[in-house]
This record gives structure tokens, C-alpha cells and sequence, in this order.
């Protein structure tokens, strides 16, 4: 006994079960529903977007890893690509040609994060970089969705699916533009553009309740998913709730001014990507503000940009340009808003 | 409008604004260098001439008028080209290897009693007057008041000073910084 | 000094913490057991804050127990006692119970197994008696006792019994078995700070002591002691934390309860000090837990001080081939020994052996995610993501200004972190490193008043010379000045000469 050399390491000595692995795994999880929802409205594109993105983001981080010199295994099991590549792929259309995954996925994983520093160190969104990226650059192949499928002319197999996104070859039965509809959110620009009202847009069928048929049903499960993430206190509650008060608030002026011209709180709430992003983007722990405060800023300051891109600016959706500026901001207001530390408040 | 009428509108802003500032660089004007003085706090007060200057107040003196680099100072090692680099806005250099290279531990002298011939040559040369003695009296050094410029052990006509490491109180204890995810140690070594 | 009003009923909360499986039940059903006397014993002289105590003995001495053999050469330490009688065999430099089984001066006593007092008498001023009894903070701290009792004015005493680290049981033993004697110390601490009132906090998980004492202080008919269950959360039992819960003041940053009028005493401390009173008895043991999955009969053992951790584990069935980490301490906050040869010292609360399963950790070490689960159990309010980011980083006084040294290094954070860091390594090592260049720091505008001194006095000479030659060159210039002066040296070198031939004569 008197021997014996014991391990020596520093304390804790009860380690906490919680790991990366298990953090990302929840999200996944709670992307299932609406991974699901999708499906049923939009076909089965949506499954070849995932399975192609998540090959590609592993395959670049393990390629990055490996010229990096760093432990292949261990990075990669940590699944923060995979999350990064789903992500990426719920915001991307389901019939979007194979490449736009491949280079959306080069500048995520590449360029977004290993060049930052990696796990942790990135300052930008990668999931959002790669959306950015492609949607300025292929603005066409970006804008192509098809309609869900309760007013869709034609429902597209699982085969006809590969074979658009893959070679860029569309059934010889239907023309492309009966197959092929813009986004509600796009609908609106376009019809505003041409001096529609918004009662006269959102009467036809392609809007259903709030938020464009199919896609408020989506953005019902993120909200769901958002809501089981924040019970196993795998993101922070002031993040979602910043973005989507914030929403409500600022939007609902500008509808009170001109109902015919801007769009309803709710309409923007349940449209587009910003329940996805108020759940699962913006609460991105390592690009986001860590004090309690700076979660909230942060919060707000995404909901103004996207509502104010949406409403004045030329793209149909600003939440991934109102994360990334945000991202930008995130280490200011962090340092802007230290709190006061125990024993503090005198001084 | 005419070119003319712009042009002396232009001209006369222009002039406006340089009376400004000639007004302000005279009411404003500060005694002395104050930069020097800044970037001798940051330097480690050794007195060494390591830098090749006489002194830590010359050495500043020259970074401040640019006739020196800032990385000809090996005791204040990296961490304090790095201060010098932020307070001056200039490039972080590599430790000039001529001026010599940074210690790991600090070192004081002491000397070794049984030699000392009391010649008072190291007194007249230490830059601290850390050396208590005189002439045929046995010569001390004040280990709290040595930098370990190591000027004293040259002088020494017999060779009886050591550099030996520099005490600290009990108090201070440091501790070893924790290592990163041993893995990738381990992978950047193969 | 405010007033400060504590009501039972209305407690207030820290920020963050931590619910943790407390793991007490094995160590407190049984008995406490009384530890037999080791055959050789291991004081430490390492006092507060890195400072050793000189040694009065010397090698070969006869000490009897309880008589004193080292005294500190500050007034900020503590007098420290043989445990038991025997002869002083070595005085050297040996590992002690401090983090990294640092190195200290270790006095080794050989027992006769005969534990002869010594005749004491105890002083009846109780601050002296706190001093000569070699009292210091038993709740892990080690700060020196009687330094507590200045002549602040005090309003409050706050008896910590709230053992908020799993495993460790003493306190909760301790007022289960003595609490006539605590009682005892709480009046005398009463009386030395010249306070109003005693509050006794426990946590509410512990059962049944609060009605005992509640009991016992109704029958002796003290009005001035309440008891108090604050909620288990860890850590509660921290000082700062447990002033927090029960006054909802802060202590201010860099400041001491004092400030605010408060002592907060462990009740270990408390019973000590009536032993020396009332007994002569001097701080030579105390009750230590045993426990972990290791231990075949996890138990309280009151044990002397310097007693060498493998007596302890002998007695307490430990099964060493199953034991990977021996730790003193707890398991949020405890230190890891390489060895079971160190002896305990007056801060050892627990003594764990815990096996790899225990320990192991769930994956290994990723770096940091930013996820802010540490944020959101740091019970001093910090950042500890930033912190931990500047240090990575090596900008030590950004993270000095994001208030590292108001870490009071519980290890929350670091049991939160989903990467599994070290969080609490990198606290430390950037407190010591900032310590140590805040030192180097001091001694170099020392040398450079020295140097400009010295510059001074060099310029001051060289002034002097001048001024000197320049006196003289003054004489010298007018041409028939310098003939007079001249005629007057030769006249005057002649009268000389005339004088020394005249007196050879």
C-alpha cells in the first residue's frame, strides 16, 4: 500500500456525463418532426439534400482535418458537421442541383470553420456562411422550389428527385414552370414589386393560413423541436424569445401602417427560415454572445435585420444575412456586457 | 458653380483646418517624450546592455525615435515584444538571436566569499547598486535588488561571482500551465 | 455597517450552482470511530498562504502531546502541536496534503504510543486562547483564527455546518456527537467578537440535527442562537455563498466578511475551541470521513493530525489494488496524492478512494464550444468561457479584468463542461502566473528607481568635479594673480625649509 504511486489529476474527480456528442445529437433529434413535415409536403428531395450534405461536410472535415494535423477520429465524432450540414440542407431547396451542397459545404466546413480555428473558434455561423455564399452566387438555382404537394399539378418520385439533382433533368411529361414554384416569401416580392396588395397575393392558394401552405407546418415542428431543446437545456430560452418578440414587435408597425404592403407579426413569424433560425441557428452557442444579456441583444438584433431585409431589402429572406451580422457583433456586445461578478455591485 | 469660387472654398477649409491643428499641437503639447516613458515601463528594468544600449531608458529612447528594433530584448522575451508591438503598432518580431536568448528561469548573482579580494570593481559596475562593500571589505550582493544583468561577473579581475537562480517568497507559487487536448500533441508530433 | 437582518423564513439565492448526488449515507450510519495511534506521524509546518512555521524542537527532542513544536514568523499563521507524544525523528522537506503534494517542511515524530499530555493552561483571554490553541479554519481554508477577531464591530456569527461537497460527512458528525461542546464554542466566539447572535446553518438534506440543537438550546437557555437550513445546492457551504443565501448581501470583491460585520466560523473550529478552554486541549486531531468505492467500511474516523493517510485507509479497508485516484478533500474541490505516505493535516475534511469507473471520463478533452453551460452555474457570477479563452490565449490581464480572482475555484464549471476541460487548471495557473508577474513587476520599478538613483549620484559627482576644476581653472586664469600666487607657494615652501633646518640645528 505504502508503494503504490496513485493517479494524480486535478479535481473534479466526478465527471459530468453530458459531452458534445450527446448535445448534438439532441438537435438532430429535435429536427426529426420537422425533417418529417417536410417530406410529407415536399417529397423526398429533402433526403437526398441531407444525405448528400452530410457526406460532403464529413468528407471535408476529415480531408481539413487531416491537412491540419489534427486527430481525425475524435473531431469527427462529435458530429458538429453533420448538425451544420442539416442545417444547411433544410434552407436549401429539395430539387437544388448537387453541387450547390458541394460548395455550400467547401465553405462551411473549409472555410467557415477549420480556417477559423475549428470546433469552437469559428466567429461565423458555418451552416449560414454556406447558405450566404450560394444564394448570392446562384441566385437562379437557388430560387428554384417546387409547391407543396396539396396544390402541386405533379408530385415527383424518389427516382425523378435523383435525377434532377443530378442531372439537371426534369420529367419529359411536365413543363419546368408548371413544376416549379418560387417560395411564399418570394411570391410577395416579386407581387409587390408588380403593385399587388398583400390581401390580393395571400388570397391565392400557394399562402395557407399564415406563413405559406406546407411551410408554416415546418416552422410549427422547429418551434416544437426548439421547445424540447430548451427542456433539456440544450440552448438557452433568451435567444428564441429575443428573436421572436422582437419579430412581433417590430413588424407589427409597419403592418398597422399599410396592411396592403407589409406582411402580418405572425405571417412573418411562421414564414420562411426564422423559427428555424431563432431555435437552432441563432442559438449557436460558439457564434453567439455568451452573458445573458448579449443572448438577448443578439436575439433582437437578428429579428430586425431579417424583418428589415424582408421588408426594404432585395433579397425575399434576410435571417441568414441577420445572423451573420450579428455573428460580427457578437464579441463587442459581449464585451459590452460583462456582468457584474459576485461581490461586485458596490463598486 | 465655377471652378474657381470651389477651388477657394476648398483651399480655404483646408487652411482652416491646418491653423487647427497647429493651434492644438501647441496647446496641447506634452513635456518630454511621453512614449518613452511608456515604453520603458513595459521594458524589465535588467540594465543588462543586452540591446546593445546603456541602459533600459536609452534602449526606449531609441525604439521611440526608430533607430531600434523592438526585439533586441532578450529579458523581456517575447511577451514583451508582444506589449511593445501592441503599444506602438508595429509587427511582432522574433527575439533577435544576436542580442542573446530568453532565460527560463531568473537568475541573480551571488559571490563566492572564500575569492573575493575586495577590489570594488563589480560595485562600480552594477547598474542597481546592488553590491554592498568597499575597499579590502568583503563584498555582498542584495539577492532582492539583483536583475541579473550579469554586468558584475566580467569586472570580477578573480572570477568569483555566480549566477544563481533568483529567490522567490514562499508565497508565490507557480504552477504549470494545463496542456490542451493531449491528442493533438500527440498528432502534430507525427 | 448595516444592519443585517436574517430571517429564516426569507432566504435568498446565489447565482448558478449545482445539484449534486450527495453519496453521505454510507459514512454517517455507523459510529465514529477512533483512529489508533499511527506509528509515526507527518506534521506539516506549511501554514497559511505557502508561509512555514519555524520548528522550536530539534531532532531527538521528547515531546509530549499537545506541546508546541514549530511557531509561525508572521502574525498571519499559527502555532502547530505535537499529536502525540514521542521523539522527533526527522525534520526535512517531505509531499504534504496541498495541492500538487507540494513540497513543505515536514516534522516526523515517532509515537511511544504512551499519548501523554502536556500540562496546560490554557489562557482565560479567549483571543490569545484561540491563538495558543493553534486554531485555523477547518473548513478547508487553513486562514489563521484569531486574525478573524479584530476589533471590527461584529453583529453576526455564522457557525458553517453546511457540508455541501458529496462524500464528506465530519461536520454532520461532529454536531451529531458533540454538540454540547459546539455550543460551548459558540458562546465563547460570541463573547470574543463581541456579537449579537449565532446563526448555525446546515443544509436541508441533513435530518434531525436541527431539532437536537434546538432542543439543547432551549434547555440551556441561550436566546441568542438559531439554527438555519439553507437548500442543498453546492456550493452553498462556500463563506461568500452561504453570507449570500442568508443575508442576501455580497461580500465585496476583494474584501472579507468582516466588512460587512460578519464571522463565519466551521464548526469544526468551534468545538476546537472549547476543547482548549475549558480542557487545555490544543488542535491536535480531528474527524475525518473515510469514503469512496474503494473503502470496504466508509466511516468517520477522529483522527490526530500528521496521521499518515495509509493508517487511515489500513483501518478503513481500503482496497488498494482498486483504488486509481486517493484524494484529499472533496471531489469537486479535493487533491489528487500521488501516495498514501503523506500525513493529514488541521484542513484534511475526507480522504477518498475512488476507483476508474468513478473517475474515468466520458470521452475525452474537445476544446471549448462557447456553450455556456458554464455561465450558467458559476456561483460567483464570472464568465468562465471568456476566462478560460484569454488564458488559452495567453492575455492573462484581460482575463485579470473579467475578475479572475474572484474564482473561488468550486469546479462548477468544470463539471458542466460538455468538452470535459480543466476549467479549474486554467484559473489556477493564470492566478499564480499573474501573482508571480505582478511580483516581477514590483522588483523591476525597484531596480529602476535604483538605477535612476544611482544615475542621479553618478551625475551629482561628475557636477561636483566640475564645479571643482572649474574653481581652480577660476584661480588660475589672471596672469599675475598666478605670479603672486606663485611667489606666495615658493615663499611659503622656503619659510618651510628655513623652519626645518632651524629645528635640525
Amino acid at each position: 500500500m505504502n508503494n503504490k504511486v496513485f493517479n494524480t489529476q486535478s479535481a473534479p474527480h466526478i465527471p459530468h456525463t453530458n459531452t458534445v456528442k450527446k448535445i448534438m445529437l439532441l438537435v438532430w433529434l429535435a429536427l426529426v418532426p420537422a425533417i418529417l413535415a417536410h417530406i410529407y409536403f415536399f417529397g423526398t428531395g429533402i433526403i437526398i439534400q441531407l444525405t448528400i450534405s452530410i457526406m460532403f461536410a464529413l468528407s471535408f472535415e476529415a480531408m481539413t482535418l487531416k491537412l491540419l494535423n489534427k486527430p481525425i477520429k475524435l473531431f469527427l465524432n462529435d458530429f458538429s458537421a453533420i448538425v451544420t450540414a442539416m442545417l444547411f440542407a433544410l434552407c436549401i431547396s429539395p430539387i437544388a442541383p448537387w453541387w450547390i451542397s458541394l460548395i455550400g459545404m467547401f465553405f462551411a466546413i473549409v472555410v467557415a470553420k477549420h480556417l477559423f480555428g475549428g470546433l469552437g473558434q469559428n466567429i461565423f455561423n458555418p451552416a449560414m456562411v454556406g447558405f450566404a455564399i450560394v444564394l448570392i452566387s446562384f441566385p437562379q438555382a437557388m430560387s428554384i422550389w417546387i409547391p407543396p404537394h396539396d396544390i402541386s399539378p405533379y408530385a415527383l418520385s424518389f427516382l425523378e428527385n435523383l435525377q434532377i439533382i443530378f442531372y439537371n433533368q426534369f420529367p419529359s411529361l411536365v413543363s419546368f414552370d408548371t413544376l416549379t414554384q418560387a417560395t411564399p416569401l418570394d411570391s410577395i416580392k416579386t407581387a409587390l414589386s408588380q403593385e399587388y396588395s398583400i390581401s390580393e397575393i395571400t388570397a391565392k392558394p400557394l399562402f395557407g393560413n399564415f406563413g405559406g401552405l406546407g411551410w408554416e407546418w415546418i416552422a410549427n415542428f422547429y418551434f416544437i423541436g426548439g421547445i424540447f431543446l430548451i427542456y433539456k437545456r440544450v440552448i438557452t430560452w433568451r435567444v428564441p424569445a429575443a428573436v421572436i418578440l422582437t419579430t412581433l414587435i417590430i413588424s407589427l408597425p409597419f403592418n398597422l401602417y399599410n396592411a396592403d404592403h407589409f406582411i402580418g407579426p405572425l405571417q412573418h413569424l411562421f414564414s420562411g427560415g426564422l423559427m428555424l433560425a431563432a431555435f437552432f441557428i441563432a442559438t449557436d452557442p460558439t457564434t453567439g454572445c455568451s452573458s445573458h444579456k448579449g443572448q438577448i441583444i443578439f436575439g433582437a438584433g437578428v429579428a430586425i435585420m431579417t424583418v428589415l431585409v424582408r421588408e426594404f431589402g432585395n433579397f425575399p429572406d434576410g435571417v441568414a444575412f441577420g445572423i451573420l451580422i450579428m455573428n460580427m457583433s457578437a464579441p463587442l456586445i459581449d464585451r459590452l456586457t460583462i456582468p457584474k461578478a459576485f461581490g461586485q455591485s458596490d463598486s | 458653380m465655377h471652378p474657381l469660387i470651389s477651388l477657394l472654398i476648398i483651399s480655404s477649409i483646408a487652411l482652416l483646418f491646418g491653423f487647427i491643428v497647429m493651434w492644438v499641437s501647441k496647446k496641447f503639447k506634452v513635456e518630454g517624450n511621453p512614449i518613452v516613458e511608456q515604453i520603458n515601463a513595459i521594458l524589465p528594468q535588467t540594465q543588462c546592455g543586452q540591446c546593445d544600449y546603456p541602459g533600459c531608458k536609452p534602449y526606449a529612447t531609441a525604439i521611440a525615435n526608430g533607430e531600434a528594433a523592438i526585439n533586441q530584448c532578450p529579458p523581456g522575451g517575447e511577451e514583451g515584444i508582444k506589449k511593445l508591438a501592441e503599444l506602438l503598432d508595429l509587427e511582432v518580431l522574433e527575439l533577435n538571436p544576436e542580442n542573446g536568448s530568453e532565460e527560463t528561469i531568473d537568475l541573480v548573482v551571488e559571490v563566492v566569499e572564500e575569492d573575493c579580494i575586495g577590489c570594488t570593481k563589480c560595485i562600480q559596475v552594477c547598474p542597481v547598486d546592488a553590491i554592498i562593500g568597499a575597499a579590502k571589505q568583503m563584498h555582498t550582493i542584495i539577492l532582492s535588488a539583483c536583475t541579473g544583468c550579469d554586468l558584475c561577473i566580467p569586472a570580477c579581475p578573480v572570477d568569483c561571482i555566480i549566477s544563481i537562480p533568483a529567490p522567490i517568497p514562499n508565497t508565490i507559487n507557480r504552477i504549470e500551465k494545463p496542456q490542451l487536448y493531449a491528442l493533438v500533441k500527440e498528432a502534430q508530433q507525427l | 455597517m448595516k444592519e443585517i437582518k436574517i430571517n429564516p423564513n426569507h432566504l435568498y439565492s446565489f447565482n448558478g450552482g449545482l445539484k449534486l448526488k450527495h453519496h453521505k449515507t454510507d459514512s454517517l450510519g455507523k459510529k465514529l470511530a477512533i483512529s489508533t495511534i499511527p506509528d509515526k506521524l507527518f506534521i506539516s509546518l506549511r501554514i497559511n498562504r505557502g508561509n512555514i512555521a519555524k520548528p522550536t524542537v530539534d531532532i531527538g527532542d521528547y515531546v509530549l502531546k499537545g506541546q508546541v513544536i514549530a511557531k509561525p514568523d508572521t502574525d498571519n499563521g499559527s502555532y502547530i502541536h505535537a499529536s502525540s507524544s514521542g521523539t522527533i525523528t526527522a525534520i526535512c522537506d517531505k509531499e504534504t496534503a496541498s495541492p500538487n503534494a507540494d513540497m513543505a517542511t515536514v516534522i516526523e515524530i515517532t509515537t511511544d504510543k504512551k499519548n501523554q499530555w502536556i500540562e496546560s493552561n490554557p489562557s482565560r483571554d479567549i483571543k490569545t486562547a484561540i491563538k495558543d490553541a493553534g486554531l485555523v479554519g477547518m473548513g478547508g481554508a487553513g486562514f489563521p483564527t484569531h486574525l478573524k477577531y479584530r476589533d471590527n464591530e461584529i453583529s453576526t456569527l455564522i457557525i458553517n455546518g453546511a457540508e455541501c461537497e458529496p462524500y464528506i460527512s465530519c461536520d454532520e458528525q461532529l454536531m451529531l456527537d458533540f454538540p454540547h461542546e459546539l455550543l460551548d464554542g459558540i458562546i465563547l466566539m460570541l463573547n470574543v467578537a463581541n456579537a449579537k447572535q449565532a446563526i448555525i446553518a446546515l443544509e436541508d438534506q441533513i435530518g434531525g440535527i436541527k431539532t437536537q440543537f434546538e432542543k439543547l438550546i432551549s434547555d440551556r437557555k441561550i436566546d441568542n442562537i438559531t439554527v438555519i437550513k439553507v437548500p442543498t445546492i453546492y456550493p452553498a457551504g462556500g463563506e461568500k455563498q452561504l453570507i449570500k443565501v442568508l443575508t442576501g448581501q455580497e461580500v465585496p470583491s476583494g474584501g472579507l466578511p468582516l466588512d460587512l460585520g460578519l464571522i463565519v466560523q466551521n464548526v469544526g473550529t468551534a468545538k476546537a475551541l472549547s476543547d482548549y478552554y475549558t480542557n487545555g486541549k490544543p488542535l491536535v486531531e480531528r474527524i475525518i470521513t473515510i469514503a469512496g468505492d474503494a473503502i470496504g467500511q466508509p466511516q468517520n474516523y477522529s483522527a490526530l493530525i500528521g496521521t499518515p493517510i495509509s493508517h487511515l485507509l489500513k483501518q478503513a479497508e481500503c482496497n488498494s489494488d482498486m483504488t486509481d485516484r486517493l484524494i484529499i478533500g472533496g471531489p469537486m474541490m479535493g487533491f489528487a496524492m500521488p501516495s498514501s505516505d503523506i500525513g493529514i493535516d488541521k484542513t484534511s475534511n475526507c480522504i477518498l478512494a475512488l476507483s476508474k469507473e468513478n473517475t474515468e471520463h466520458h470521452g475525452d478533452t474537445l476544446p471549448c464550444i462557447r456553450c455556456g453551460e458554464c455561465v450558467n452555474v458559476c456561483p460567483a457570477n464570472l464568465l468562465p468561457q471568456q476566462l478560460h479563452w484569454y488564458i488559452k490565449g495567453e492575455n492573462l490581464e484581460k482575463a485579470r479584468e473579467h475578475h479572475l480572482f474572484d474564482c473561488i475555484e468550486c469546479g462548477a464549471c468544470a463539471w458542466v463542461c460538455p468538452s470535459q476541460i480543466k476549467l479549474v487548471d486554467y484559473y489556477r495557473y493564470a492566478k499564480s502566473e499573474l501573482k508571480y508577474l505582478d511580483f516581477k513587476r514590483v522588483k523591476s520599478d525597484e531596480s529602476q528607481i535604483r538605477h535612476e538613483k544611482r544615475e542621479e549620484r553618478l551625475q551629482r559627482l561628475k557636477d561636483e568635479r566640475l564645479a571643482k576644476r572649474k574653481r581652480t581653472r577660476r584661480r588660475t586664469t589672471d596672469p599675475a594673480k598666478v605670479k603672486l600666487d606663485l611667489q606666495a607657494t615658493l615663499d611659503r615652501v622656503n619659510k618651510a625649509k628655513d623652519d626645518k633646518e632651524k629645528s635640525n640645528e
